[in-house]
């Protein structure tokens, strides 16, 4: 499938465990790329798919920049398999707690992903990308997967674990919104002091918690940070 | 063949009743509708079509025929009456006060004193009297199949009204005459979209309990979670609360059964809710909490602002928790039966009650249909719609879905609604500005609304792509938006 002259999308399939996951890798079409990126959207029940503005946006932009991009979509709600709630009460215990067992299962979805992208791309180091509930999903491959970079896009660091982040000794990027609802500015900051270095925070003044009609900033902010800090790592590479 | 002539056409039950007795391939029915006919007529046509009736077809078949006359006078042309072998009486005023012209007994008692005459002029040997349960007054316990002798201590004038007239028809039995006497007890909704077209008994508690919500909802300085409500009765009790079709098909396979003549039958809800069930459902759908049973008499002691105006909505509220009834029922279904009147029976008459102000905006089906081409008409969407499909929805089965959303539908008329959410139900729409303080809520364009509920646009896109805003939690419309989403896909509005 080719979306412009430049990029190449493929729709994609992606074992994870018993189930299958769905997901576009995005490539340019004439070039050969020798990096990689997995891209994870916000949470699948809130409607976090590859076709989401930011996720679509960032995929774009790091394919022209010479990446093959992975974005994919965690497994259905209502394919979760035996034994799973059905979605009325995973909804009801969503709504309730504004979180769900089940997330583990869209995390196996993220480690899943980055090894297909490994498989299919043999870059020594691929880019982790997380937007909203993703940035965990990406946090959690960061464990297993030796990244070049992490890029955190509107993390919740209120709501989701990003301990895993603490052994991985790539550059990391968060960049917020002043105005996100998920966490204030002064609980961003508070958090991100918190973090390892070497680590870089860019703050928006736009685009909410979504970014709508912001994509363009968001997506100089990720290649700003490409450019100054992980570029020399694919070089030396 | 059974050539009936059916009185009480147009009342709650009497028009359920028609709809079933047509419904059996052997009946002709001749309705007696009060002048003007024509008027009347037009009423009990619409009503019908309600039930998927076509009164028009059936006059046409022979099945129906309509005549003019008022009780107690009565005044008719009995030529249309010959061959009639049954008469069902089910006409009746159920004003529970008695006024200066002679109402209720007027109807109710002279009226059957005219029905009677008229049955034996006309040669109708067998008579149904649709009565009421509460003809047994302030009596307690098990109340027996069977006339009562002795005037009750009645409630109020309809029941009075009630008794007297079931002696009159207990003694127009001869060895030629036979007479049936169905006694219904409280009638509510309809058991598929909880209609109903009158709106008494519980609904009387039902709205005083809406009034002290809005009383609640009003003060800054209340906890609707906490509300001192003392309510008189016993919570243990039961109401014997049956849904009108129900009833309706119970009268009529009663009128109808030759075994079933010359006896008393209660028609009476096997398994009725208890008087803490309904205090907790009124509760959960009104979102209050606080109510206490209390074994004390009107008027309160110190009464505080919400008593009095709980109490103060109808004098049948008084009473209304105070009575321990139950009905022997030789044709009732076992104890274990299936509830006729549950939690979500419960909400649907309610939530049919809102929609039509408490009975006082007739709905008709397709009343208010979306409006032209491809744009839905809001209005309809959030009070019929929506009403209808939640219930039969997955979100219906989100038990922790408790919230209040508003929508502003902008670019329309009747564009803001206000949808309370109780443990997964619709428990009420408001129109309008004002009503329940939102937790959240979305502002969208009428084009964008209309693509979205017809399932053409995922509503995640209208709000990403710019086309809807979110105002208040935006964390619980986010996740309102996903569930919103399911609904969508599994209740599109299909056609224009």
């Amino acid at each position: 499938m080719r979306t412009d002259s430049e990029i190449c999308e493929e729709r994609v399939t992606v074992a994870s465990g018993a189930a299958r996951v769905e997901g576009i890798l995005a490539y340019p079409f004439e070039r050969r790329v020798n990096r990689s990126a997995l891209i994870a959207g916000p949470h699948p029940l809130l409607g976090g798919n590859v076709d989401n503005n930011v996720v679509r946006a960032l995929r774009r932009a790091l394919v022209h920049a010479g990446y093959a991009a992975l974005s994919f979509g965690y497994r259905h709600p209502d394919a979760l398999g035996d034994g799973a709630r059905g979605w009325s009460a995973m909804t009801a215990g969503f709504w309730r707690d504004g979180r769900c067992d089940e997330e583990a299962l869209w995390l196996e979805d993220a480690r899943a992903a980055a090894g297909a992208l490994r498989d299919w791309t043999q870059p020594a180091k691929p880019l982790l990308v997380g937007y909203s509930f993703g940035c965990c999903a990406v946090a959690a491959c960061a464990a297993t997967v030796d990244p070049a970079g992490v890029a955190l896009i509107s993390p919740n660091p209120r709501r989701h674990d990003f301990a895993p982040l603490a052994t991985c000794a790539a550059p990391l990027l968060v960049v917020q919104s002043d105005n996100d609802f998920t966490c204030t500015l002064g609980e961003g900051a508070e958090w991100f002091a918190s973090l390892r270095e070497p680590k870089t925070r860019v703050v928006l003044s736009a685009g909410e918690h979504f970014f709508r009609g912001c994509e363009a900033q968001l997506r100089d902010a990720l290649l700003t940070f490409l450019n100054e800090h992980v570029e020399a790592g694919h070089a030396a590479c | 063949m059974d050539n009936i002539l059916l009185t009480g056409g147009t009342g709650l039950l009497g028009h359920y009743l028609l709809a079933e007795l047509l419904r059996r391939a052997d009946t002709r029915v001749r309705v007696l509708l009060r002048p003007p006919l024509e008027d009347n007529a037009r009423r009990l046509s619409a009503l019908l079509a309600d039930l998927d009736v076509n009164l028009a077809a059936m006059m046409k078949e022979g099945r129906v025929a309509l005549l003019e006359g008022a009780l107690p006078e009565l005044e008719l042309d009995e030529g249309p009456l010959a061959g009639i072998n049954r008469v069902i009486h089910a006409a009746a005023n159920t004003s529970f006060d008695a006024d200066a012209s002679g109402e209720p007994a007027r109807t109710n008692v002279e009226g059957t004193r005219a029905m009677l005459a008229l049955a034996e002029r006309i040669g109708a040997r067998h008579f149904a009297y649709v009565s009421t349960a509460y003809v047994c007054g302030k009596r307690a316990g098990r109340i027996p199949e069977r006339v009562l002798d002795q005037p009750p201590d009645s409630c109020n004038a309809y029941e009075r009204s009630k008794w007297d007239a079931e002696q009159l028809v207990w003694d127009w039995r001869d060895a030629t005459h036979a007479a049936t006497i169905c006694r219904p007890t409280i009638l509510f909704g309809d058991s598929v979209h909880g209609r109903a077209t009158t709106m008494r008994g519980l609904y009387l508690i039902a709205r005083a309990t809406e009034i002290l919500a809005r009383a609640v909802a009003d003060s800054a300085d209340a906890d609707r979670h906490a509300v001192p409500l003392r309510i008189i009765g016993r919570s243990d009790a039961t109401i014997n609360v049956i849904p009108v079709d129900w009833a309706a098909a119970r009268v009529a396979e009663i009128a109808l059964d030759d075994d079933a003549r010359g006896l008393v039958h209660h028609i009476a809800n096997p398994n009725p809710p208890t008087h803490q069930e309904i205090k907790e459902w009124l509760e959960a759908f009104f979102d209050l909490n606080g109510g206490r049973f209390c074994d004390k008499p009107w008027p309160l002691d110190g009464a505080n602002h919400y008593e009095e105006l709980f109490y103060s909505r109808s004098d049948a509220v008084h009473d209304y928790f105070r009575h321990d009834l139950s009905f022997e029922s030789r044709r009732g279904e076992s104890d274990d039966a299936a509830r006729l009147i549950d939690r979500e029976a419960f909400f649907a008459a309610l939530r049919y009650a809102k929609r039509t102000n408490w009975g006082r905006k007739r709905l008709t089906r397709n009343a208010t249909r979306p409006a032209t081409g491809e744009t839905v008409n809001p209005a309809w969407y959030f009070t019929e719609f929506l009403p209808d499909a939640i219930p039969r929805s997955e979100v219906a089965r989100i038990d922790a879905l408790t919230t209040v959303a508003r929508y502003i539908i902008t670019d329309c008329a009747n564009g803001e609604w206000v949808c309370r959410f109780q443990n997964g139900d619709l428990a009420e729409v408001s129109g309008g500005p004002n009503g329940v303080r939102e937790a959240f809520g979305y502002r969208v364009p009428h084009d964008e609304f209309s693509k979205a509920v017809r399932g053409r646009c995922p509503l995640q896109d209208v709000f990403l792509e710019g086309g809807a805003e979110m105002f208040g939690d935006i964390d619980l419309a986010l996740k309102m938006v996903s569930i919103m989403e399911r609904f969508l896909q599994e209740f599109p509005v299909t056609s224009s």
